[in-house]
């Protein structure tokens, strides 16, 4: 059995938060979810993850673009020139689905582009999608260098 | 006129003042003396009145005026022609001036009309985009108060008007969600340039056909055009919206058929929809292409009341125009016509082309 799914959910809106919280807990999730409210906090947080063990090893990143501060393209840009966490996993999470905002995202090597789900079932589709995939991909290298948390 | 006489005696004389034709100054006269059978005769000839006026050129002094009248006439002709020519010439330039000035004016408010049109747009977008955040938000929130209340609704009190509220939230959720997403797929047709990969008409049919779970005869296709290459994504969008108007409006036992033609005219596709469906009242005509309109009434749930007016927005933004043919109980045809390959020069004005 591959290890759950921990999430680093980097979004700045509280009831979108609350409600993958809520489809996560429905379907029996038992993974970390830790919450960054723009790309500047989600930056601390990994590189502050490399020492101390906030987010546990492996984990997918789920990305909002509209955030204060550093919005998810910015960020996109940022960590994939950071050297030792430039393979994680990163999946935008958008309300709109225009071409230029996915484009711009696989531009900078997103893993995946999701319009938010707006209902719950869709919800459950998006989170049973993500945790099918996550079983049947390899995880990369451990980004932070540590063993993986079993 | 003739007077003969011998010597001085006269013995023949035409010489009379009272001749009717007397002239008393002759234009010509002589007097020959001639020696005839011995005797000396003289002739005194003079020209009568007749020969006056048949000799007398009065014409000429005639033609020579006339032509001298004529000749002053054309010159005077020539001379107002000059000067017409020189004030049209000035008139011409004063009116072309304030022609410019005039297009000039109009290209000034044209671009004006243009970045507004524009900015609106945008702003229905940017409202409508703005919008869809806090309509989730309202959705995710029924949701969670409808699990948080699983224990109330599988109780005895449970007052049922709650949980059908609740739903009647989502339905105007969903309804506020569609709408909003009309609003920006309107606003955005004209902004995105030539997209999409080249169309194959049957093909694009075909797709269709298991889009609108639709069986091969109810969705037929008559083509000699093949491919088109320009802006095949708006091309797609108004075919589908049109087909797909055909399918949600079609009602009645009669077989739903749709026919699709694509004919080769000039450099030009001519697409024609028509269906068997109910029909559209002439006086709807104009209506039906309106935003947000449509002739049913009460909340249908799968009508968007934006799927015509895409069509024309985008069919009118290549400067072409929607037909329509269509009364009630004799179906509807739509047509129009699309452009095949791209133009090497931009669209020239017709009048230019001309």
């Amino acid at each position: 059995m591959k290890e759950e799914m921990n999430i680093l959910l980097v979004e700045d809106n509280d009831l979108d938060v609350e409600i993958l919280r809520r489809g996560l807990k429905r379907l029996g999730a038992s993974n970390s979810l830790v919450r960054a409210r723009d790309g500047v906090e989600a930056l601390e947080i990994l590189k502050e993850n490399q020492t101390r063990g906030i987010l546990p090893d492996p984990f997918v990143i789920l990305l909002d673009i509209n955030m204060p501060r550093m919005n998810g393209h910015e960020f996109l840009v940022a960590l994939r020139e950071c050297s030792d966490l430039k393979s994680a996993r990163v999946f935008v999470f958008k309300t709109s689905d225009s071409k230029e905002d996915v484009n711009k995202a696989y531009d900078n090597n997103a893993n995946g582009y999701i319009v938010k789900p707006n209902s719950s079932s869709e919800l459950n589709d998006v989170i049973q999608s993500l945790r099918s995939s996550w079983r049947i991909c390899e995880t990369p290298r451990c980004t932070a260098g540590r063993a993986p948390v079993t | 006129m003739l007077s003969i006489s011998e010597g001085s005696e006269l013995i023949y004389d035409e010489y009379e003042t009272t001749e009717p034709m007397f002239d008393p100054d002759p234009m010509f006269s002589d007097q020959i003396l001639i020696d005839l059978y011995g005797r000396n005769r003289g002739f005194d000839i003079r020209t009568n009145l007749t020969f006056r006026q048949e000799n007398s050129y009065s014409q000429l002094t005639f033609i020579l005026f006339a032509g001298l009248l004529t000749e002053a006439l054309i010159v005077f002709c020539l001379v107002v022609m000059a000067r017409a020519r020189t004030r049209a010439v000035r008139y011409a330039k004063h009116v072309t001036a304030a022609l410019r000035q005039e297009s000039a004016k109009l290209a000034e408010t044209n671009r004006y009309l243009s970045s507004t049109n524009d900015e609106l747009e945008q702003f229905s977008y940017a409202v409508s985009h703005n919008l869809k955040t806090p309509i989730r938000g309202i959705g995710g929130l029924t949701e969670m108060i409808e699990e948080d209340l699983e224990d109330y609704f599988a109780s005895v009190d449970a007052n049922p008007g709650v949980r059908s509220n609740l739903a009647r939230i989502h339905e105007r959720i969903d309804r506020m969600s569609r709408l909003t997403s009309s609003i920006m797929e309107y606003s955005r047709i004209g902004n995105q340039g030539d997209t999409g990969d080249p169309l194959d008409i049957k093909e694009a049919i075909d797709s269709m056909r298991v889009d609108f779970d639709l069986a091969p005869e109810q969705l037929q296709l008559t083509d000699d055009v093949g491919t088109i290459h320009v802006d095949t994504t708006n091309l797609r969008r108004v075919l589908e919206n049109i087909v797909g108007n055909a399918v949600k409006y079609h009602v009645g036992t009669a077989a739903l058929r749709i026919n699709v033609r694509a004919l080769r005219v000039g450099d030009r596709a001519r697409l024609v929809v028509s269906d068997n469906g109910p029909g559209i009242d002439p006086k709807f005509h104009d209506r039906i292409f309106d935003v947000f309109q449509t002739l049913r009434t009460g909340d249908t749930p799968k009508s968007r009341g934006i799927g015509l007016s895409i069509v024309k927005k985008v069919v009118e933004f290549d400067g072409g125009k929607v037909e329509l043919v269509s009364s009630i109980g004799t179906g509807a045809a739509f047509g129009f016509d699309w452009p095949i390959r791209k133009q090497l020069q931009s669209h020239a004005q017709p009048s230019e082309a001309a």
